[in-house]
């Protein structure tokens, strides 16, 4: 079956599938096999919900949205892993950048140990680089709510990584953005 | 943005390449699945009214015992009128000389009648020139689906084909719209009547003798 909703869908995933992925790897702590499944679940609440996201004023934030409240819905869920419907998973292989590994994997394990809401509010300031304004759009919340977390998310990762001199020079200094 | 931060936060995001045609074929078929499953607890869901109806219909034009059943369910010209339409105008039920389903055999349909859509777990039956043609859309149509497990509904046993079915009364309306038939696989073969065609148990159960389930189908996933 074809649809116009289809072809809208069909380009949507195709232009904007791989950011999601990333996206989803960050705000899930880099668990790359949650990140995927919570693409998964983003798609097909968007698909069912694609006429909103048409008349979305900030459609991207919507998809963010989506993607926020099914991480906390799943994380509700027992089954939540248990429940995959590919037959692979995507490749996982991790960027060559040039920075160190360990402390990479040290604020992997930091981010991880945040709140979810937290985490996409430290993701979608500091990796999409959207301004509070948007970021509150993308997560659903006020202004102040997005300044408090971001406040928040980032003394907790100082307090995380304060263990290991010299992680913590690439945190903002100013935790009011 | 702070760009040591970004930076790390770009290095655990990893690649991702872009998606392959199976990832968006597979993207696709779980969005079809949510939506029939939307719409069906649309018309669905908690709180449903009992399977009361007796197989006494009020719907003009009905006859029964003869080579055909005048049906309510015509073709709709358009798809703001549909529901006044089907409601009042009869339509008989003949034999279906059309492209199959995939998946499906169907041995009639409401004269007037298409196959709009199907995939290997439903399909969308509509009156021809109906002004929605989204296959995935349930309204002032009859839809098919092949599902691993009846909802909690309220529900009133019969037989379909001499396979036990389970007839159902679904949320907002006052008549039995939707047959459960259990399959030799364990899934359920569930037709579902949009609430203005006016079906009642008889014609509803006749429709459903007529509908089989191929080696291809599968119940809905997702």
């Amino acid at each position: 079956m074809t649809s116009e909703r289809d072809e809208q869908f069909g380009k949507f995933v195709l232009d904007r599938r791989a950011e999601l992925v990333r996206t989803a790897r960050l705000i899930t702590g880099g668990d790359h096999h949650l990140a995927e499944d919570l693409v998964q679940t983003t798609l097909t609440k968007l698909y069912v919900k694609w006429p909103a996201y048409r008349r979305a004023g900030n459609p991207g934030g919507y998809v963010y949205r989506i993607m926020v409240n099914a991480l906390t819905d799943e994380r509700r869920r027992p089954w939540w892993r248990r429940e995959r419907s590919t037959a692979a998973l995507p490749d996982i292989a991790q960027a060559e950048s040039g920075l160190d590994r360990e402390g990479v994997d040290e604020l992997m394990t930091a981010l991880k140990r945040l709140p979810p809401r937290m985490r996409a509010t430290l993701v979608f300031r500091y990796f999409h680089g959207l301004d509070v304004a948007e970021t509150a759009g993308a997560l659903g919340c006020s202004e102040g709510s997005v300044k408090t977390q971001t406040a928040r998310g980032l003394q907790r990762l100082r307090e995380a990584l304060e263990v290991t001199p010299g992680r913590l020079s690439y945190l903002p200094g100013n935790i009011h953005p | 943005m702070n760009t040591d931060l970004h930076d790390r936060f770009t290095d655990i995001a990893g690649p991702a390449p872009a998606p392959s045609a199976a990832t968006l074929t597979a993207d696709l078929e779980r969005g079809h699945s949510a939506l029939r499953r939307h719409r069906l607890a649309q018309v669905g869901g908690a709180g449903l009214l009992a399977a009361v109806l007796a197989a006494v219909l009020v719907v003009p034009g009905v006859r029964t015992g003869g080579v055909s059943t005048n049906i309510a369910g015509p073709p709709a010209a358009t798809g703001t009128a549909a529901d006044e339409m089907t409601s009042r105008s009869p339509a008989r039920l003949v034999a279906y000389t059309g492209a199959q389903p995939h998946g499906f055999t169907v041995d009639e349909v409401p004269e007037g009648w298409e196959v709009q859509g199907s995939d290997e777990s439903a399909f969308m039956l509509a009156p021809k020139g109906i002004a929605d043609q989204d296959p995935a859309s349930f309204v002032g149509k009859i839809g098919i689906t092949l599902e691993k497990r009846v909802p909690d509904v309220t529900t009133k046993k019969v037989t379909v084909n001499d396979k036990p079915a389970l007839l159902a009364t679904m949320a907002g309306n006052d008549r039995p719209g939707t047959v459960f038939i259990a399959q030799p696989s364990g899934a359920y073969l569930v037709i579902q009547v949009w609430k203005t065609l006016n079906w009642g148990e008889q014609e509803l159960v006749r429709f459903a003798g007529g509908v089989h389930v191929g080696k291809d189908a599968r119940p809905m996933v997702g």
